[in-house]
């Protein structure tokens, strides 16, 4: 990660204050929201018609989704396209099964149409219904959150947003051989209103940001060309995230870089010790640790589309997952994380639990359904439905690698590798249907020879097995080296819905795995 | 919000333009029902049904643009949507790339809707799974899978007078069958705008069958081997190739595949072997697509490479008209001939290599050769003298659909899919016999 610079960011903020603040977006397009009393109105006449047709739990969740992105490519703005989806979503339980409807009419009448829609699914499936559905208890809960920003992106004024896309472009346009950029901004804005027959209110509001780019070289004389994608993250801030984050500083250097990799060489294939930047390793912890610690993925709930996961519960709490150093925490409080809230869509609180403790598994990730599944008393609040139109079911936590307790630096751990592989940013991702057998690319290559970073390389991916790989992790770099990453959209279930998650991380050093040059080819 | 008619999404796409401000402005909009059923484990899980209408403007002033979504329809839901993307469109800078509207069209007619399909009742979707259901626990298998049914419509319409229509219908069954010790997997799915064509029985059948045959897999060594595709393992292939392989303007740009040396592209070079045949045509009957693509613009057939030869690839309208070219939109379907051989031919033909029933979790790795990585998965056999012989374990592979194409040996019958992992887009493909495919690791995962 480049560390910020002043100067440049005042540089685009200079630019952008040239311009008028007629831009604002407000966050609703069509007008305001029922207020508090009238939303208990609209939320109530669909639990009392739940109730009515015979569900023993409902819950209504009325949702209002703003989205805003802009992609810019070199000096044309491709795109500026604003979003709003408001609805209402009524889930009911019925002799102990699931039903659910959702309206994008959110009126009284339209409610409780949805909330008999709902009864009437759950009465059609009660049949094939092997085991009935038992809900971990859970306390009313009558809050309001906010997630953690500064400046809500969605009252920037466009004009800045513009101005920052056209710079980075026009600032990577200047080195020397970069041919392509493009560029992008992209808001989430989420204003959630939850209610159940068990008596808990909640409202929650919550807003994402995320800025990205990537700079292509092309040597057309000999037909080849390298990519080099921004290193940055997304995150559940504000505009301040993109404000404090150097874009002017990164582009040059990814655009010299770009051009750097048409000259680099491919590795040989063979075993490497690589020491994993987290701008890489986060995907990579998402992928062979997020993923198999979902409890509905263990137990075959996830068979037909995502797939099982090697950790079945038998191994809890005995199979040794990675090396003494690795403990992997799930967490919906950690500030800034994508996936953090106060309560989730079951209404349970949010909250931080470890999944791997040194080295050994010892948790899933769960909901108040899942619980019961193995015995636990309570979920980990990890329910969330995409939209007000999907239904809530298991989805990710934030899940990070805790990093050394001392101050240890990627240097050090450099200095302790003959032959090695240093991987920065993240890159072409893939893993089996239990989360064993994964292949990771990257963005910038550097080999390691004798404890010191050496020449560029490109064309890198390495593959492992999940457990052999986090077995082979002999030091983590501290503290200070800590950084998030993530995904504004992770994909999961049937329908697919798109979940926000970060993982954070700090560099690790992983023994003899397993690289391929991806410059081989398919020839043969 | 149910399936609006022609005539009412004519009526409030007019609604919509007569709140403008500005002189050009696009409307586009779409919605409809749609409903889901999930089980696994044998017992139902999670389902549910909504509907939505999605409205977007795109407002215009001279060469600048900006649009705006929302998903209200009341009047003044609309007026701030249309407010809102014409302040947008003033401070958004001028786009040298932005094409005129285009006037009234020509559609070819493409039917593919089915009311009964768009409003399955839950008992229909509930009776469905139940037969897939019953045929796992008859087997002692372990069944997860999922139902959907949708109906909806899309229309496109603009200040010029454009106006573009499609209402459109899909049922989707999907089911893996596992063995309860988990030593064995299988999947299998269909779809169709019809959903009486949609035979969940059969398709748990298959899936079924499938699992236990997958049962004891061997351990084979990686490397090349010769491989018969299904169509569902053709159809996870070709998802990248139709999303980011076929575009005209990255291969003039030389960030391609098809790119050729000193900007040109490979038009008109034979990429692939002779029997392939690759295009996209809305009205084609097994896999209807949609009679228009981007801003209206009419979609027909067209190929991408015909007897093997590059014949095509995707424009826009600006990167048309800029190599003098048709605009060809973004396909609403892709079709690969078949021959005359059935899968058993293909078996048959092959001395030493696999059957492959499935692929997983593929992903661009080098876009200059459009090298992918991916596994087999629920199913992959061992073939020796023309007999499948036993199941062996998965392998992690790295290959490029460009490459398979051209180690095309024979082709089999076509089937109706779609991808298993990346959704809807309607595929017509064949089995496939390729002379060589590189698988690079073992995968444990069952």
């Amino acid at each position: 990660m480049p560390k910020p610079a002043r100067t440049t960011r005042r540089d685009f903020l200079k630019t952008a204050a040239a311009t008028s603040l007629a831009g604002r977006l407000t966050w609703d397009l069509r007008g305001d929201p029922p207020d508090a009393p009238e939303r208990h109105k609209l939320a109530g006449a669909a639990l009392s018609a739940a109730r009515k047709a015979g569900a023993s739990y409902a819950d209504v969740r009325i949702n209002r989704y703003l989205t805003e992105s802009l992609s810019a490519r070199e000096q044309r703005l491709r795109e500026v396209v604003a979003g709003e989806s408001y609805g209402a979503g009524v889930r009911v339980l019925v002799n102990g099964t699931w039903g659910f409807a959702g309206t994008s009419r959110v009126t009284a009448d339209a409610l409780k149409q949805a909330a008999l829609a709902a009864v009437a699914i759950a009465r059609a499936n009660a049949p094939l219904q092997a085991r009935r559905v038992e809900l971990a208890p859970v306390k009313a809960y009558r809050d309001r959150w906010n997630s953690s920003f500064k400046k809500n992106p969605f009252e920037v004024p466009v004009e800045q947003k513009i101005a920052l896309l056209l710079k980075i472009n026009e600032t990577a346009q200047k080195v020397k051989g970069a041919s392509f950029v493009d560029s992008s901004l992209r808001f989430a804005e989420e204003r959630k209103f939850f209610v159940s027959t068990e008596g808990s209110a909640l409202e929650q509001h919550l807003v994402r940001s995320h800025c990205t780019f990537a700079v292509t070289a092309v040597d057309r004389a000999r037909g080849v060309f390298q990519q080099r994608r921004s290193l940055s993250a997304p995150v559940q801030r504000g505009w301040e995230s993109i404000e404090e984050y150097p874009w002017l500083q990164e582009a040059g250097q990814a655009a010299e870089e770009a051009v750097q990799k048409l000259s680099a060489r491919p590795p040989e294939p063979g075993k490497y010790d690589l020491v994993l930047h987290p701008t890489h390793l986060w995907l990579t912890i998402h992928e062979s640790c997020g993923h198999p610690t979902e409890l509905d993925r263990a137990l075959g709930y996830e068979a037909n589309y995502a797939g099982t996961s090697f950790l079945t519960t038998d191994k809890r709490g005995k199979f040794r997952y990675g090396s003494e150093l690795v403990n992997m925490v799930g967490d919906r409080t950690q500030p800034g994380g994508l996936a953090t809230v106060a309560y989730d869509d079951d209404g349970v609180p949010g909250q931080r639990w470890y999944l791997v403790k040194n080295g050994v598994f010892v948790d899933y990730q769960t909901t108040r359904e899942q619980a019961a599944w193995i015995g636990q008393q309570q979920g980990h609040g990890c329910a969330h439905a995409d939209s007000w139109h999907s239904v809530p079911f298991q989805r990710m936590p934030n899940v990070s690698l805790d990093p050394a307790e001392k101050e240890i630096s990627t240097n050090d751990l450099l200095a302790d590798v003959k032959n090695g592989i240093l991987i920065l940013g993240d890159g072409s991702y893939s893993i089996d249907q239990q989360r064993y057998n994964f292949q990771f690319g990257g963005q910038l290559f550097w080999a390691i020879r004798n404890g010191k970073k050496a020449e560029m390389l490109r064309d890198v991916a390495y593959q492992a097995r999940t457990p052999n790989f986090w077995n082979s992790c002999d030091g983590l770099a501290g503290p200070r080296e800590y950084w998030l990453g993530g995904s504004f959209s992770d994909a999961k279930g049937e329908p697919v819905q798109l979940n926000a998650v970060s993982h954070g991380c700090p560099t690790a050093r992983f023994r003899q795995v397993n690289v391929l040059n991806t410059a081989a080819g398919p020839g043969r | 919000m149910p399936i609006l008619s022609p005539d009412e999404a004519r009526a409030l796409s007019k609604r919509i333009l007569s709140l403008a401000a500005v002189p050009e402005a696009e409307v586009s909009l779409s919605g409809g029902p749609s409903a889901h059923l999930r089980f696994a484990v044998n017992t139902i899980t999670t389902s549910g049904s909504a509907d939505d209408l999605s409205v977007s403007f795109t407002a215009r002033h001279g060469k600048r643009h900006a649009t705006v979504t929302a998903n209200q329809a009341d009047d003044p839901s609309l007026k701030r949507l249309v407010e809102q993307a014409e302040r947008l469109a003033r401070l958004a800078p001028e786009d040298p790339e932005l094409m005129p509207l285009l006037g009234p069209q020509e559609y070819l007619p493409v039917p593919g809707f089915i009311a009964a399909t768009a409003n399955l009742s839950p008992q229909a979707r509930a009776e469905a799974a139940g037969k897939a259901i019953r045929e796992a626990s008859a087997k002692k298998l372990v069944g997860a899978g999922f139902y959907r049914n949708s109906g909806g419509f899309e229309a496109t319409a603009n200040s010029r007078g454009l106006f573009a229509y499609h209402a459109a219908s899909n049922a989707r069954f999907a089911m893996t069958a596992r063995t309860s010790d988990g030593g064995g997997s299988g999947y299998a799915a269909a779809n169709s705008h019809d959903a009486a064509q949609v035979d969940t029985a059969a398709v748990a059948a298959t899936a079924a069958d499938k699992a236990l045959a997958s049962r004891g897999a061997r351990e084979l060594p990686p490397g090349v081997y010769a491989v018969v595709l299904e169509p569902q393992a053709v159809a996870d292939l070709f998802t990248t190739l139709r999303f980011a392989g076929l575009s005209a303007r990255e291969a003039d740009e030389g960030r391609s595949v098809f790119s050729a040396p000193g900007g040109k592209n490979r038009i008109g070079e034979k990429l692939f072997a002779s029997p392939v045949n690759l295009y996209t045509d809305p009205q084609h009957p097994a896999v209807p697509g949609s009679p228009f693509t981007e801003a209206g613009l009419p979609a027909r057939k067209i190929y991408f490479a015909r007897e093997g030869v590059l014949e095509n690839l995707v424009y826009d309208r600006f990167w048309a008209e800029k190599r003098g070219k048709q605009p060809t939109g973004h396909p609403t379907n892709l079709i690969l001939d078949g021959g005359t051989h059935n899968l058993e031919d293909l078996i048959a033909s092959t001395a030493r290599g696999l059957l492959i029933t499935r692929f997983w979790y593929i992903r661009a790795v080098n876009p200059q050769t459009m090298l992918l990585t991916g596994l087999t998965r629920d199913g992959l056999f061992y073939i020796e003298k023309g007999k499948v012989q036993y199941p062996v374990r998965n392998f992690r592979f790295n290959e490029s659909p460009v490459e398979l194409l051209k180690q095309v040996e024979l082709l089999g019958p076509q089937r109706r899919v779609v991808s298993s992992e990346q959704g809807r887009f309607a595929m017509y493909l064949p089995a496939l016999k390729v002379r060589a495919f590189r698988f690079t690791s073992l995968s444990e995962a069952v």
